[in-house]
């Protein structure tokens, strides 16, 4: 092991960053199969972390141009990766070895920078013209009235039979009562007045129990209900 | 019939035992049969659960919509309790056998036992799933938590206990072994032994909270006792909730110092250190229910701290410990071998091709980068308010459990397949992209569940909310772009399952029979041996420190985004 | 340098540690103990904490209280508008009790979270930013009383996210928050 205890720190700094430098160089440049599919996965990654955490923090920051970049750079990232090191530098190395054309052999000297230029220049039209596939929206945006179905169910529990209904009702079409999974009675009219024997409600480990729906037009649930006697 | 009894007939000398071509260790039939036995127990049970894993995912992506609420909740009872439980469990007491009797070179003791707590076990199983399929209303679906005061039929509750029970049953033999091992000789356990003994205990403490929870619940639907407390059902249930999951940390961390160095060559660089990481694991990783308690009521917020971060991070920083030297292990033990070079030569020039390895390295990767930072995250008391019950926790838990987990133990079957029931694979290249394939396409699955949880708020456990909330115009669409990637690679997912149940299966009834002797390509180049006294200081870890460097890196840029995102928050609390 | 299926040597407890192991040891132990310090502080300093009082309260008094506070609200079309600080809000298969409410910004509201029946999820969020959410999970049993102030106005929507029976995904509710 190499003892840089008695060398001053700014040249152990250097030696640490280029000893960092080379180490990427051999990473970005290995070749074999698995080396290929490990450094596609791990940009992957890296471009799915910086293309989410990019599109939450610009929720945030919506001015932040630099977070627009880092954005367009994850996602550009997560196909460009895998075609860097699964494409573009095996074949650099091959041809690097083996190209006879003198161009051919120009072009590939400089493959790498080549093609790092041409992501940066893909990043930097993606982040500026940003298109809707890219930014991510968190908004569910409309006005305050939300068209909910609203409905105060009132039950008279302590006769027999039970009986319900709606006070206030908007945008429901009937109304039915369920006890042991059978439908028991149904309403089509305000005020949605429903009834059941008691005997005809199912057991439940609180007592008997039924099942208020207010449905659509189409049969579909919009609220439910589970009530106790 | 014939086909299934040939699997368990190897060729043993007079006593029973025969020594293992790619492990050395002398192998007894009595242990290598029940560790068959259970291992194919779990693969069937992982088959039932991964194929409700469909209809589960293909309802969450609501494109699709399979499922009506009615049947999702049943299909995704079934499917929690095939994988995270049976799948599991089955594949542990094998995990324990082999750790126990196996390394040591024993025979099984109490075979009855193992063999009641098999049945014990199949029968729990078999009632868990009928009392979900079978449930009428007004009982609901238990989901796998079965929350009181939510009706869950008593069977539910009643079955379960029979599980826990036949699993206890099924680990006294391994209890036994090393009872009789550290009586008889004053030798200290080889670490893989230490690992299954120390995945025991946390088991048994996790079992008794088990049987605990669900006897109360069981009470109270017989009408035993009157009332049931949602508070303390919660709190009993999550010590075997969250403690089988710290079975399934314990029993993989265990796999992957044996599958690295049998198949990786890796050798262990400090006892010392790995074995102070498992005790600290015994220590406070039983401590680890509340976090699943941190937005509860009538908690303090001393406990719950306290709780939350296995006393001071203690669990979390023995995880780390085991982060750096398994791959320390790996670095060291083809370093000096001779297959290292520059930073990362000795682990691109391991044996990928071999399914047992790449599943094996998938799994701690995925395992540490997706399931463990993200546990740690969520576990932090405050940013658990935006990550409870969001489709982010069932990310979390599908990093650890589906990826990390089941990686490994993939890797483990398939080991079997060749060292115990000496089958050659159907086919090397379909068995070789198993890890791959899972292991991508799951990776970005869960990754979409997590996104979808902590970024758009998408609940778990809920039928449809995404596309439609009925009842009312407001819904969760503009998390619809992260659900199409979703539902394409849990497809993709669930294929790779079937790819590996095919291939196991198929190499176990169609599979060539290896010869005595043959190592079925299991082995590293060199063979295995330790390094006869060689000084750790005189091994290169650069490599490992470098990728724990980034490890760290990846988790500070988490913590820091998590953190960030809740400080944006509007004010909360006292 | 062992071998994890075979005993170690017997010195291994005394055998030296590597050296980027033990650099190791100290970046996770700063790192986990510095997780921890940061929990436990924000409880003091930071804003977003799940901490509020709890009671004990039978499930059918505390809909008697969310009804006395309904009745003490002031009704208008967009909600209740709370009449004093209190909040109620009452879970129930399949509804949120005391919703729809209209708040004020910046006012420091007591929420009162309880359940009526089983267990139920409390998970909030703004209408124009689906990220910023919180979740509490709310039992029957108790009331939990837990401080909010919301800075910014506009419409909060409610869902449930604890599984509490078939209904379960139609429990939404909402609340508007106005200038103060």
């Amino acid at each position: 092991m190499t003892d840089t205890s008695r060398t001053n720190p700014l040249t152990q700094l250097g030696s640490i960053v280029r000893r960092a430098w080379r180490d990427f160089l051999s990473v970005y440049y290995a070749n074999t199969p698995v080396w290929r599919w490990l450094k596609s996965g791990a940009l992957v990654f890296l471009g799915l972390f910086l293309w989410m955490g990019g599109n939450v923090l610009l929720a945030y920051w919506t001015d932040a141009v630099a977070v627009r970049y880092a954005l367009a750079y994850g996602f550009v990232l997560i196909a460009w990766g895998p075609l860097t090191h699964l494409l573009v530098v095996p074949v650099v190395i091959r041809l690097r070895r083996t190209a006879e054309n003198p161009t051919v052999r120009r072009i590939v000297r400089h493959g790498s920078k080549i093609n790092f230029a041409t992501f940066l220049v893909i990043v930097a039209v993606v982040g500026t013209v940003a298109p809707g596939v890219m930014l991510l929206d968190f908004s569910s945006g409309f006005g305050t009235d939300g068209g909910d179905v609203t409905a105060e169910l009132v039950c008279e529990t302590d006769g027999d039979p039970i009986t319900c209904e709606l006070e206030t009702a908007e945008g429901v079409d009937h109304v039915v009562l369920l006890a042991g999974g059978e439908e028991v009675d149904r309403s089509d009219e305000p005020p949605y007045a429903v009834s059941a024997p008691r005997d005809a409600l199912s057991e439940g480990p609180s007592g008997s129990q039924f099942v208020i729906e207010l449905r659509d037009s189409n049969g579909e649930t919009l609220r439910r209900f589970v009530r106790t006697v | 019939m014939s086909a299934i009894a040939s699997l368990f007939r190897n060729d043993y000398d007079a006593d029973g035992f025969r020594t293992c071509s790619v492990t050395g260790l002398d192998v007894h039939r009595s242990v290598e049969n029940y560790v068959k036995l259970f291992g194919l127990t779990a693969v069937i049970a992982l088959a039932v659960g991964g194929s409700f894993a469909f209809s589960v995912a293909m309802t969450r992506w609501e494109f699709v919509g399979l499922l009506d609420p009615s049947g999702y909740y049943t299909h995704l009872s079934i499917h929690a309790w095939n994988l995270l439980i049976f799948w599991m469990v089955f594949m542990e007491i094998a995990v324990l056998y082999v750790g126990g009797p196996m390394v040591l070179g024993r025979k099984l003791p109490l075979r009855r036992l193992a063999t009641v707590g098999w049945v014990t076990m199949v029968a729990g199983a078999v009632g868990v799933n009928a009392s979900i399929w079978l449930s009428e209303a007004p009982n609901e679906a238990p989901l796998l938590t079965a929350y009181v005061p939510l009706p869950v039929s008593p069977w539910f509750y009643g079955t379960a206990i029979v599980f826990l029970l036949g699993a206890t049953i099924a680990a006294l033999p391994f209890f036994a072994t090393i009872w009789s091992e550290t009586r008889d000789s004053r030798r200290t356990l080889p670490l893989v032994a230490f690992g299954a003994f120390v995945t025991g205990i946390v088991a048994v403490e996790a079992i008794l909270g088990g049987i605990a929870a669900f006897a109360y619940a069981f009470a109270w639907r017989v009408d035993l006792i009157a009332a049931v407390d949602p508070g303390i059902y919660r709190q009993l249930y999550w010590i075997v909730g969250h403690g089988t999951q710290q079975i399934n940390l314990l029993a993989m961390i265990t796999v992957w110092y044996f599958l690295t160095h049998v198949v990786g060559g890796a050798v262990v660089i400090s006892e010392k250190i790995s074995r102070t990481a498992f005790i600290l694991y015994l220590f406070f990783i039983n401590l680890g229910a509340a976090h699943h308690l941190l937005v509860d009521p009538g908690l303090s917020a001393g406990w719950r701290i306290w709780n939350t971060s296995y006393a001071f991070y203690g669990a979390a920083f023995a995880s780390m410990i085991h982060a750096f030297a398994i791959p320390a292990g790996i670095e060291a033990g083809r370093r000096r071998r001779g297959q290292g070079g520059g930073l990362f030569g000795w682990l691109t020039s391991a044996p990928w091709r071999n399914p047992v390895f790449a599943a094996t390295i998938f799994s701690i990767i995925l395992f540490g980068f997706l399931g463990g930072i993200t546990g740690v995250v969520m576990g932090q008391i405050q940013v658990n308010m935006t990550w409870h019950n969001t489709l982010a926790t069932v990310g979390h838990f599908h990093a650890t459990v589906a990826l990390g987990t089941t990686l490994a133990f993939f890797g483990l079957v398939l080991f079997v397949i060749k060292t115990m029931f000496r089958r050659d694979f159907v086919s090397d290249t379909l068995a070789s992209a198993i890890p791959y394939a899972y292991g991508a396409a799951m990776s970005v699955a869960t990754l979409m569940l997590m996104y979808a949880g902590i970024l758009y708020g998408v609940p778990r456990r809920t039928a449809e909310v995404v596309r439609n909330i009925p009842g009312s115009e407001f819904n969760l669409s503009a998390a619809i772009p992260i659900f199409m990637i979703f539902g394409i690679f849990a497809l993709l997912a669930i294929l790779s399952g079937v790819l590996f149940v095919g291939v196991s299966v198929g190499s176990l009834l169609f599979g060539d029979r290896l010869a005595a002797g043959d190592d079925g390509g299991m082995l590293p180049e060199g063979g295995l041996h330790a390094d006869g006294g060689e000084p750790i200081h005189a091994v290169e870890l650069r490599g490992t420190f470098a990728l724990c460097l980034i490890f760290l890196g990846v988790f500070v840029a988490v913590y820091v985004l998590n953190w960030y995102l809740l400080t944006q928050l509007w004010a909360i609390g006292a | 340098m062992s071998n994890p299926l075979e005993d170690p040597d017997d010195d291994w407890w005394n055998s030296p540690i590597h050296r980027r192991e033990s650099i190791w040891l100290g970046l996770a132990g700063a790192w986990s103990l510095g997780i921890f310090t940061w929990m436990a502080g924000f409880t003091q300093f930071g804003d977003q904490n799940p901490i509020g009082t709890t009671y004990d309260v039978d499930p059918d008094r505390y809909q008697e209280r969310v009804g006395e506070y309904k009745e003490a609200a002031e009704e208008t079309e967009d909600g209740l508008i709370p009449p004093d600080n209190d909040v109620y809000v009452g879970a129930m298969r399949f509804n949120w009790d005391g919703l729809p409410a209209v708040l004020e910004a910046g006012r420091e509201y007591d929420v009162h979270l309880g359940a009526y029946d089983v267990q139920h999820g409390f998970s909030v969020r703004p209408e124009e930013n689906l990220n910023k959410q919180i979740n509490l999970q709310v039992f029957p049993g108790s009331e939990w009383v837990i401080p909010m102030t919301f800075d910014e106005p506009g419409t909060y929507h409610v869902v449930c996210n604890e599984f509490c029976g078939q209904g379960h995904r139609t429990m939404h509710g909402r609340f508007t928050v106005v200038e103060g």
